[in-house]
């Protein structure tokens, strides 16, 4: 039985009684009905343009929600609504069965959640809003990405008929004309490639029949906050482990739990949160951590109106991957390590000599000093000791003991 | 209060004129302030730790105790284990972050000689012409030709090969090795001022282009933003110096263009004031000018105007600047699809066509790399394929050869 796409997973508008919130649309696309399942060889039809279902990225927005709704009072201001649409591969009904509770991220029911998404936006310029698409992605700019739909690849219409892009939804929740003023807080996330598929000729023309989300009535000054946080560069593809998560969205998930955390002033109080610009930072970080990892290769690329705004508040100060390692390697074995605080008492205890190595551990967020002694003293070597500023996520340091 | 400012030992001059963005904080980690190391900040005393990132994400880190009444110094030195084993590698190392390979590839450095096509080989060619003009780019060469000057420099280190680039009629550099797809680079030069293209063997993979600004803080501030330092960006375009930059736009306009290209991106539209006009209009030969008047028109919800400055860019070519080339696609797209009130009605067809035009170029384009970059052996036709190792050399693949001028 069909799920009605009007009903928001989430829905706190009645108990917020027009107090500003956040609103959130999350689409996830697997299982594509018209293109070939993972694995099939077989090239299917052209207007697939080679490509296949996928394993991973419904599972993957469905992990967004769930992280979502179980931190639904950590962002500046409470969750209002959560839009949710789904579309489930084979693989992923079968390990997660509630993946069918949810509408299908087919063209009309996108487009109804995101006219309503939009409504509920433009209640007020002081609501924020959250954008999570995973699944197909064709490039067209650094800018834009056309995301594919449930339908893609029907051979019905245009080749893009049952795909969206980017820039209109970003565009179409700019001030509209006649509307009133919209959410001037805005967060994108694309999970999805953006390379260019060598079946899709002649592009251009393809490119103007995606089904437009919004009517966008060009009005007014943009000064919204709106970051889009691309998982994959133009031209690069997006990746994933099959069967579980992409990589882009355990990076993201990482970096909100504290891996992009920042102290600083919000609202005259300074706390601990995820700002646009710590999210920027630290995603190329943990990006790269999971290409190193996984032996992958995704560039993430930010775009969109990048002014710094919070985007979630953490409980408490993260921790921070911390990498040391003595320098030269000959000396290891003679160098103590001692992390003290500023007071000069132990604050971790660290083996000697250090295993693993390089030595790694996760520490709260701070200031600390790091102390080599050489034992026993060793003329080639000398004890030294240095000011260390741990802030997420990662901080390496090489101890150079000559 | 007392005052707190800051110094770097660097060797290298571009290190040396480096305005570093400088974060100032509590024990506590809280935030005092972003400002530059060429400022000096008021704070009480106490203790406060200060760190400053380099354009390729090094750190810098100090701890500072301020007492009543007395200035600090703090003297920002990168970790003994980061320091650059030598002052002609500190751009390499500080700005850029490519390690360079410094050694030969074996073969070489064993005196063995290839006995096929060398895969090993890197041309150089300056091209000049329009392609939004419909010009087929013809190559313009080095030293004595009266076109763009492209000329070697010695080399800074093993691994880099260092030139210069004045200004002429080229539009663009294209570097060919053979088993890779011919590169092109539009070349951010004026009239007035040119710029450093460094060919960095890397430890593995292709030779890499590096174009370097003159002016060192529009380089690093491409370098933080590339990096994703959105926080180094702002502080950087912060400072008089930017706005020094776009007030003295007939000194350095590719500079300027590049802090308002930083400031429409961080959404900070009140301090852009005239410049992009006057970026536009007193620069007839800068395609970036209508580029960035025209998105910053967009934003201000001025659309005609917008769409009048972007369908003029076919008079002065493809922007020299990537973010360049994705406004415009990104407006044209929306303008096509949506009419705009107070549309002139001969720009109502223009619009898709220009589109169909650009979007050739933005196919091919390296959207990571702020300056434009692209790919194909004919750049008014950009395409993916590979220049082919076996093929023989050709008088149209004459250049200047790369690795000649190679440390």
């Amino acid at each position: 039985m069909a799920v009605d796409v009007r009903v928001p997973v989430f829905d706190e508008r009645a108990n917020l009684q027009g107090k500003p919130g956040l609103h959130v649309l999350i689409a996830g696309v697997s299982g594509y009905p018209n293109l070939p399942a993972p694995g099939d060889n077989s090239p299917g039809s052209p207007a697939a343009f080679g490509m296949r279902q996928l394993s991973s990225t419904t599972l993957t927005a469905y992990k967004i929600c769930q992280w979502i709704l179980a931190h639904k009072d950590s962002f500046p201001v409470p969750l209002a609504t959560c839009r949710v649409l789904l579309t489930p591969g084979a693989g992923e009904l079968a390990a997660e069965p509630s993946l069918q509770d949810f509408p299908r991220a087919t063209v009309n029911n996108f487009l109804q959640a995101a006219k309503d998404w939009r409504s509920d936006a433009a209640t007020s310029p002081d609501n924020m809003t959250l954008f999570y698409f995973a699944g197909h992605g064709i490039e067209r700019s650094k800018g834009d990405a056309v995301l594919l739909l449930e339908e893609f690849g029907d051979g019905l219409g245009g080749a893009l008929r049952n795909c969206v892009d980017m820039y209109n939804i970003y565009t179409g929740m700019a001030n509209a004309e006649g509307g009133g003023p919209i959410a001037q807080r805005q967060v994108y996330f694309v999970d999805a490639c953006r390379n260019l598929p060598r079946a899709v000729p002649n592009f251009e023309r393809e490119s103007l029949g995606t089904t437009p989300a919004f009517n966008v009535t060009l009005a007014g000054e943009d000064k919204r906050s709106a970051p889009i946080f691309y998982a994959a560069a133009p031209g690069t593809t997006a990746l994933a482990l099959p069967g579980q998560q992409t990589v882009f969205s355990m990076a993201l998930l990482q970096c909100l739990e504290g891996d992009a955390g920042v102290f600083e002033d919000v609202d005259g109080q300074d706390r601990w949160h995820v700002s646009v610009y710590s999210l920027s930072e630290a995603l190329a970080v943990k990006i790269e951590d999971l290409n190193q990892a996984l032996g992958g290769q995704q560039y993430y690329t930010p775009d969109g109106q990048q002014i710094n705004k919070p985007i979630c508040f953490l409980d408490q100060a993260p921790t921070a991957e911390v990498v040391f390692e003595v320098d030269p390697f000959d000396a290891l074995s003679l160098a103590r390590i001692e992390v003290l605080d500023n007071a000069g008492n132990t604050l971790v205890t660290i083996p000697w000599p250090l295993d693993p190595y390089p030595y790694r551990a996760r520490w709260t967020a701070g200031f600390c000093k790091i102390r080599a002694t050489i034992q026993p003293p060793d003329p080639r070597y000398k004890d030294v000791q240095q000011d260390w500023m741990l802030r997420p996520p990662r901080r390496p340091r090489k101890l150079r003991v000559t | 209060m007392s005052q707190l400012s800051f110094r770097t030992e660097f060797h290298s001059s571009e290190l040396q004129q480096l305005e570093l963005p400088v974060e100032v904080r509590k024990p506590n980690m809280a935030l005092v302030t972003r400002t530059l190391s060429t400022e000096t900040v008021d704070v009480p005393p106490g203790t406060y730790h200060i760190v400053a990132t380099l354009p390729a994400g090094v750190e810098l880190y100090e701890r500072a105790e301020v007492v009543a009444d007395k200035a600090t110094v703090v003297v920002l030195r990168p970790d003994p284990a980061d320091v650059s084993p030598s002052e002609s590698l500190e751009v390499q190392r500080y700005f850029v972050g490519t390690p360079v390979a410094s050694t030969l590839p074996m073969a070489a450095a064993l005196g063995l000689e290839s006995l096929g096509p060398s895969e090993d080989t890197a041309t150089l060619r300056i091209l000049a012409g329009n392609p939004l003009a419909g010009d087929r780019l013809v190559g313009q060469l080095t030293m004595g030709d009266p076109g763009t000057l492209l000329a070697p420099q010695p080399p800074p280190e093993r691994g880099i090969a260092r030139f210069v680039c004045w200004s002429g009629t080229g539009r663009f550099v294209q570097l060919l090795q053979r088993g890779q797809p011919p590169l092109n680079l539009a070349l951010p030069i004026s009239p007035d001022v040119g710029c450093t293209l460094d060919i960095v063997r890397q430890l593995t993979g292709p030779l890499a282009p590096e174009l370097h600004l003159p002016n060192v803080g529009a380089d690093s501030t491409l370098r933080y933003y590339e990096r994703g330092l959105l926080d180094q960006v702002r502080t950087a375009i912060g400072a008089i110096s930017f706005e020094r930059l776009l007030q003295q736009k007939m000194a350095d306009p590719i500079a300027a263009a590049v802090g308002a290209y930083m400031l429409l991106r961080l959404g900070e539209l009140d301090r852009l004031h005239d410049w992009t006009r006057n970026l536009a209009n007193m620069f007839p030969w800068l395609p970036d000018g209508l580029a960035l008047w025209g998105e910053h028109q967009a934003r201000l919800g001025r659309h005609a105007e917008a769409l009048t400055s972007f369908l003029q860019l076919p008079d002065r070519g493809l922007p020299i600047f990537s973010d360049g080339l994705s406004y415009t696609v990104d407006r044209l797209r929306l303008y096509s699809r949506f009419p705009i009130a107070g549309q002139p009605p001969e720009s109502a067809g223009r619009a898709p066509d220009l589109l169909a035009r650009l979007q050739q170029f933005a196919d091919s384009v390296d959207f990571r790399k702020p300056i434009l970059t692209f790919t194909g052996l004919d750049p008014s036709r950009p395409d993916d394929e590979l220049l082919d190792p076996s093929a023989p050399a050709s008088s149209e693949l004459d250049g200047l050869d790369v690795l000649q001028h190679m440390g």
